[in-house]
C-alpha cells in the first residue's frame, strides 16, 4: 500500500483528495502547515509527497528545501509532486530546478492526476 | 507601618504614571512600543514583549517583538493567527495565558504571558508580555498590565495614524516622481519640488503655471500637455498593468477555494443516492467551474501582450461575450458564421490578450451606441460575424444602433475624440493600436441604408 503525505491548506481540497486517494487504496497522511510537514518528512517514510506551494506559514519550496536533509536531489525529484494554483513562469522555473513534477490547480483531469499521484515512487528504482 | 506601606504604594503608582507619561511622549513609532513596555520598571521581570497590529481589512498584520536581551524583530503575522489570538485574549477575564494555549508557533513566547486586546477604529491591536516562569504574574503586575491599555490606546491611535499618513505621503511623492511629464512646485521662484531634477534642464518656458490654492506665492508648473504629448499607450499600459495585477491576485486567491468546492461537490455527488441532492451537488460543481472560467477570462483580458497562442475563435468569442454581460444586458448577442463548415473548429494563431481587449471594447462600444438612443429591447442586436476570407478570417462586430454621423467618421480612431460625456476618447484609438500589434487594422463603416455600424478586422489563418 502506498503511503502518501498530502500537504495542502485548503480544507476542501485536502479532504477530497484524501478520500479520492484512499478510495484507490492509498494510505494518506494530511498536513496543512509546512513546518509540521517537515517534521513528518523527517520522522516517517512516504512513497509520495504531494505539496501545495502557498501554505499558511512557509512555502512548499521551503518544505522541499528542508527535505534535502534526508533525501538526495534525485530522490526529491521523484518523491515530490508540486500542486499549485499559482503557476507563473517564475514558479515553473523554480520547480524545474528541483526536477519535480508540477501540476496546476484546478486539475484538468482528476482521474489522470490521481494516477500520476499513485505512479512510481522513489523506492521503485534508481534515478 | 501601615501608613508607610500606603505611602510606598502611592509613590509606586506615582512612579508608574510618570513612566507612562514618559512613554507617551517619547514613543513615536509602533516598532518601539515593545521596548517601551518592557522598560517600565514594574514590568522589568518579563523577558519579551510583542505588539501585534492589524489594520482592519488588510490581509496581514504586523508583529513587533522585543526581548530584554536587546533582540528586536518585525514580522508579518497571518490574519488567521492574529484573529485566533485576538479572540482568545478577548474572551479571557484575567488575561493570563500559558504558552501551550498558542496553537501555532508564530509568536516566540516562553512560559506564561499576559495579553490584552485594544480595539481602535481602524486597527485591532494585541500587546503581550511573557516570562519563562512557573509562577503566574502576581496581582500587581496584572493590574498594571491591564491599566496600561488606557495609556496605550491614545498613543497607538496617534502613532498608527501618523504612520499611515507617512505612507500616504510616500505614495503621493512616488507618484509625482514617476509622473511622465514635468512637474515643478515653486514658492517665490524657489523650486520646492521637481520630479525630473536629474534630467538635463531643457526648456521650461512652455510649462503651464497653476497657483496652488490656499498658499501664497506657491505655484505648480506642469508641462503643457498637448493631445499628442501623452501617448495613449502610456495611459493604456498603466491601466492594464494595474488591473492585470489585481485580477491575477483575485484569480489565484479564488482558484483554490473554487477548486476545493468543485472537487468536494463532485466527490459527494458520486457517492450520493438521493437524486435531488445529487442534482444540487452537480449544480454546485458546475457553478464553481463556471466561476473559475470567468475569473480566468477576466485575467486574460489584462494578460501578457507578447505571447502568441492557437485559439478556437468561436469559443473565444463566446467567452468574450460573457465578459461584457453587465454592459450588454437587455441587448441580444449573436455569433454568425459565414463560409466555414465547422465553426467550432476554426483555429487562429494570435495574441489572445490583445484580441480579447479589441473585441471586448468593440462590443462595449456597440452596446453604448445602442443605449445612447431610445432602444427597443426586442430588436436591438449585436452580431459578431466570423467570415471566411482569402487566407484568413474577418471578424466583424455589428450593431443596429444609431451609427456614426458622417461628419465625425474620420475622427473616430483619434485619441481623445469622444462623443460620450464621460468617455476618455481612448477606446477606439487603443483598439487600433492593439490591432496594429496583431499586424492588422480595424475598419469602420455605417450599415446604411440600415441602422447601426460595423467594426471589423481581418486575421490570417495559418
Amino acid at each position: 500500500m502506498k503511503k502518501i503525505l498530502l500537504i495542502e491548506d485548503e480544507p476542501l481540497i485536502q479532504k477530497s483528495l484524501k478520500k479520492l486517494l484512499e478510495k484507490r487504496g492509498a494510505e494518506v497522511v494530511v498536513e496543512s502547515r509546512g513546518r509540521d510537514a517537515i517534521e513528518l518528512i523527517q520522522s516517517q517514510n512516504f512513497d509520495r509527497i504531494i505539496c501545495d506551494l502557498m501554505l499558511q506559514d512557509i512555502s512548499g519550496f521551503d518544505v522541499i528545501e528542508d527535505s534535502k536533509a534526508r533525501y538526495s536531489v534525485s530522490e526529491i525529484s521523484k518523491l515530490f509532486i508540486i500542486i499549485t494554483a499559482y503557476s507563473s513562469s517564475h514558479v515553473i522555473e523554480k520547480a524545474t530546478t528541483y526536477g519535480c513534477m508540477l501540476i496546476s490547480k484546478p486539475f484538468e483531469n482528476i482521474d489522470e492526476t490521481l494516477n500520476i499521484f499513485l505512479s512510481e515512487g522513489p523506492q521503485d528504482g534508481p534515478a | 507601618m501601615r501608613g508607610q506601606a500606603a505611602h510606598k504604594e502611592i509613590y509606586k503608582q506615582y512612579l508608574f504614571k510618570e513612566e507612562l507619561r514618559n512613554l507617551l511622549l517619547t514613543t513615536t513609532e509602533a516598532k518601539d512600543l515593545p521596548r517601551a513596555i518592557l522598560s517600565l520598571s514594574s514590568l522589568k521581570s518579563f523577558e519579551s514583549a510583542h505588539v501585534l497590529v492589524h489594520e482592519k481589512g488588510k490581509p496581514v498584520g504586523q508583529n513587533y517583538f522585543y526581548t530584554q536581551t536587546g533582540f528586536e524583530e518585525i514580522k508579518l503575522i497571518s490574519i488567521k493567527s492574529f484573529n485566533s489570538l485576538y479572540n482568545l485574549v478577548k474572551k479571557s477575564k484575567n488575561k493570563i495565558f500559558t504558552q501551550t494555549l498558542l496553537l501555532n508557533d508564530d509568536l516566540e513566547v516562553v512560559g506564561n504571558f499576559l495579553a490584552k486586546e485594544i480595539d481602535l477604529k481602524n486597527y485591532s491591536v494585541i500587546y503581550l508580555i511573557s516570562r519563562n516562569s512557573f509562577l503566574p504574574p502576581d496581582q500587581d503586575e496584572q493590574d498594571l498590565f491591564q491599566s496600561l491599555s488606557h495609556q496605550l490606546q491614545p498613543l497607538l491611535m496617534k502613532i498608527l495614524n501618523n504612520e499611515k499618513n507617512d505612507l500616504q505621503k510616500d505614495v503621493l511623492k512616488k507618484s509625482l516622481d514617476l509622473f511622465p511629464e514635468k512637474i515643478i512646485v515653486k514658492k517665490d521662484d524657489q523650486i520646492l519640488f521637481n520630479n525630473q531634477s536629474q534630467r538635463a534642464d531643457d526648456n521650461d518656458s512652455h510649462l503651464m503655471v497653476f497657483p496652488l490654492e490656499g498658499s501664497d506665492h506657491t505655484v505648480m508648473e506642469l508641462s503643457n500637455l498637448s493631445k499628442d504629448a501623452i501617448s495613449t499607450e502610456i495611459y493604456h499600459s498603466r491601466r492594464v498593468s494595474l488591473l492585470g495585477e489585481l485580477l491575477n491576485t483575485l484569480q489565484h486567491e479564488l482558484s483554490n477555494p473554487l477548486f476545493g468546492l468543485n472537487l468536494t461537490a463532485s466527490l459527494l455527488s458520486a457517492d450520493c443516492e438521493n437524486e435531488e441532492v445529487k442534482e444540487t451537488l452537480n449544480e454546485i460543481c458546475h457553478n464553481a467551474n463556471r466561476s473559475q472560467t470567468i475569473i480566468k477570462n477576466f485575467s486574460n483580458l489584462y494578460g501578457d501582450h507578447s505571447e502568441s497562442k492557437r485559439i478556437k475563435i468561436y469559443k473565444f468569442i463566446e467567452e468574450v461575450i460573457t465578459l461584457t454581460k453587465s454592459e450588454t444586458k437587455e441587448i441580444q448577442k449573436k455569433i454568425q458564421v459565414v463560409g466555414f463548415d465547422y465553426p467550432q473548429e476554426i483555429e487562429i494563431e494570435t495574441n489572445p490578450t490583445c484580441l480579447t481587449q479589441i473585441i471586448f471594447n468593440l462590443i462595449i462600444n456597440a452596446a453604448q451606441a445602442i443605449k445612447s438612443v431610445e432602444f427597443d429591447r426586442q430588436t436591438s442586436l449585436i452580431s459578431i460575424v466570423l467570415e471566411k476570407i482569402d487566407g484568413g478570417i474577418k471578424i466583424a462586430v455589428i450593431d443596429n444602433g444609431p451609427g456614426v454621423k458622417s461628419e465625425i467618421i474620420n475622427a473616430i480612431f483619434d485619441a481623445f475624440f469622444t462623443t460620450k460625456e464621460s468617455g476618455t476618447g481612448l477606446g477606439l484609438s487603443i483598439c487600433q493600436n492593439l490591432a496594429n500589434q496583431l499586424g492588422t487594422k480595424i475598419h469602420f463603416q455605417n450599415n446604411s441604408p440600415f441602422p447601426g455600424a460595423t467594426f471589423s478586422l481581418n486575421l490570417p489563418i495559418t
